[in-house]
């Protein structure tokens, strides 16, 4: 397994035969997109011998595939852009960011005066509206306590990799409760993998092949925070407190990716050609809001 | 007090690059984040310089001339003014001299050596020069997987790179005030025009440069930035203690009351 940049890829010119697995599209300018498709592109004639995950062009990106969740009837809170009509929300809300993945950038916000304040304060720190999501919170705890499921895709399979418990709606790892009781229930969900029936419908709805699920469970019904397509992986770190070989699961599924695939020549190819400038051209206007809508 | 406006992400090197401005003003400047003004309802009297707004649109363009105009209805000084804040491509091409393209007039450029240039609010990349179409493909390559977003790049010519012996001057403008770096050597016809393209197309607080080879004057960049307008003071080969004066020009006349309603 190695790692490239789209721009390394470009340089190089060639890909080998094998899986390559298109990482950080949700994460990509209009243009960095376009890139990343005429890199599909090239690379998709030859299915005996190269394996291609996440299409950039059908990836859903984070709010239309939120929109679409809560539209199909499976997420209970919905998504809006700043510019959408804000007068249906349901508060509280909080604000991200469309494409990052560094979690809510505000608190909770109860009334339509905080929320543009909240709003107000994005945009004159330059963050562009487009950008800026309002998110409906949705209280999952159960006696004040969250619970958080991350479970991973890779090709074929499904496993799951965490399921934290805290007090805060925020819940990051470095908040988890650490009891041995809350260790056990990470132990059974990473043993039983309980899930993966109902997860792959979703990855299959936002068309991802290779990333990590966020989740959460209200009344029995599962609710999706967010799917990341380039997820960071626990390693073996001592300093983790799950004793489970999680790392074996992860590379067997990378393994299995190449299964069926043959060997052959490598594809090249020259991303920067005469029509990359009007492709450019194109992905800098129409095909952005065509993209994300 | 002059207020200096910057992006929250600039501050630090804002802070860095002011220290001595700062002292040559006597405590009469400070920074300040633009996103702290969303959280308040006023702000003191005095002069506030907007920084990096040649690369706002949109939304926070809208919010930038709402406080622009709450800065003038309370009586402040307004310097950059974002309602008239214009992206430097639309400022070089105003002031002639220098064949630019955009989009898709990229594609069927064929004058060279060239350059390409992106700047957003918050970031300015430029490509190295480049002799034909296909070093421009691949620079424009290159620049789109850095992050640059396709609507914010440029390409233009430089007959003067094409020559050997050009060298780059630098004009920082302060009010009315001009003071030019690097221009001892050439003619003063030259520098007269660089001058007044300043005056006529640069922002109140701004550091401009040209490219000059024998008569040829290349307007190359007009930047707004904080970090702009305060190592411009370096650049310029003033004394800090003058540019400190000009800066103090901007300070409201008589004595500074009372404060500005924000909303």
């Amino acid at each position: 397994m190695a790692e490239a940049t789209y721009l390394e890829m470009a340089n190089r010119g060639s890909a080998p035969c094998g899986v390559t697995i298109f990482c950080d599209i949700e994460r990509m300018s209009s243009g960095q997109w376009a890139i990343a498709c005429r890199l599909w592109r090239k690379l998709s004639g030859s299915p005996k011998t190269h394996r291609l995950l996440n299409d950039p062009h059908r990836q859903l990106g984070r709010y239309p595939l939120l929109k679409a969740l809560y539209e199909d009837g499976i997420n209970r809170f919905n998504v809006f852009l700043p510019d959408e009509g804000l007068g249906a929300l349901r508060y509280p809300v909080f604000l991200r960011i469309e494409d990052d993945h560094e979690g809510p950038r505000t608190d909770l916000l109860y009334d339509r005066a905080a929320l543009d304040s909240a709003i107000d304060a994005m945009l004159l720190a330059g963050t562009p509206e487009s950008r800026i999501l309002v998110v409906e919170f949705l209280d999952t705890s159960e006696d004040g306590v969250f619970r958080k499921y991350g479970a991973y895709r890779v090709g074929d399979r499904i496993f799951g990799q965490h399921k934290i418990l805290g007090t805060k709606w925020q819940l990051k790892s470095g908040d988890r409760i650490r009891s041995q009781a809350a260790m056990d229930e990470n132990s059974e969900y990473w043993h039983l993998n309980p899930h993966a029936d109902l997860l792959m419908p979703l990855f299959e709805r936002a068309a991802i092949d290779y990333g990590r699920i966020d989740y959460a469970f209200l009344d029995g019904s599962l609710q999706v925070w967010e799917i990341n397509d380039n997820p960071s992986f626990a390693s073996s770190a001592p300093l983790r407190l799950s004793k489970e070989p999680k790392e074996v699961r992860y590379v067997e599924s990378l393994d299995a990716l190449g299964d069926g695939l043959v060997a052959g020549p490598s594809i090249e190819f020259d991303l920067f050609e005469e029509s990359l400038i009007a492709s450019l051209a194109v992905s800098g206007s129409a095909e952005e809001g065509g993209r994300k809508a | 007090m002059i207020y200096l406006l910057v992006w929250p992400e600039h501050l630090e090197t804002a802070a860095r690059l002011a220290k001595p401005l700062f002292a040559a003003l006597e405590g009469r400047m400070r920074l300040m984040a633009t996103s702290q003004l969303a959280a308040r309802d006023e702000v003191p009297m005095g002069a506030y310089v907007f920084t990096g707004v040649s690369g706002i649109s949109g939304a926070t363009r809208e919010r930038f001339e709402q406080l622009e105009r709450a800065l003038d209805t309370g009586g402040a000084t307004v310097v950059n003014r974002p309602s008239l804040a214009r992206r430097p491509i639309e400022l070089l091409r105003e002031a002639g001299e220098v064949e630019i393209g955009t989009g898709t007039e990229i594609a069927s450029w064929s004058s060279f050596p060239a350059v390409l240039n992106s700047h957003s609010a918050t970031f300015t990349l430029d490509s190295p020069a480049l002799i034909d179409s296909a070093q421009l493909r691949e620079s424009l390559g290159r620049m789109v997987l850095s992050g640059c977003a396709p609507e914010t790049i440029w390409i233009r010519s430089s007959p003067v790179l094409a020559e050997s012996g050009h060298q780059a001057i630098a004009i920082l403008r302060l009010g009315s005030r001009l003071y030019p770096a690097g221009a001892h050597a050439i003619g003063s016809g030259i520098l007269d025009r660089a001058m007044s393209i300043c005056l006529a197309l640069a922002p109140d607080a701004s550091l401009s440069t040209f490219l000059v080879g024998g008569e040829s004057l290349v307007p190359w960049s007009v930047e707004d930035s904080a970090t702009a307008a305060l190592s411009g003071a370096s650049q310029s080969g003033e004394s800090l203690q003058a540019i400190a004066d000009a800066w103090k020009q901007l300070l409201p006349t008589g004595k500074p009351v009372g404060s500005i309603r924000l909303r």
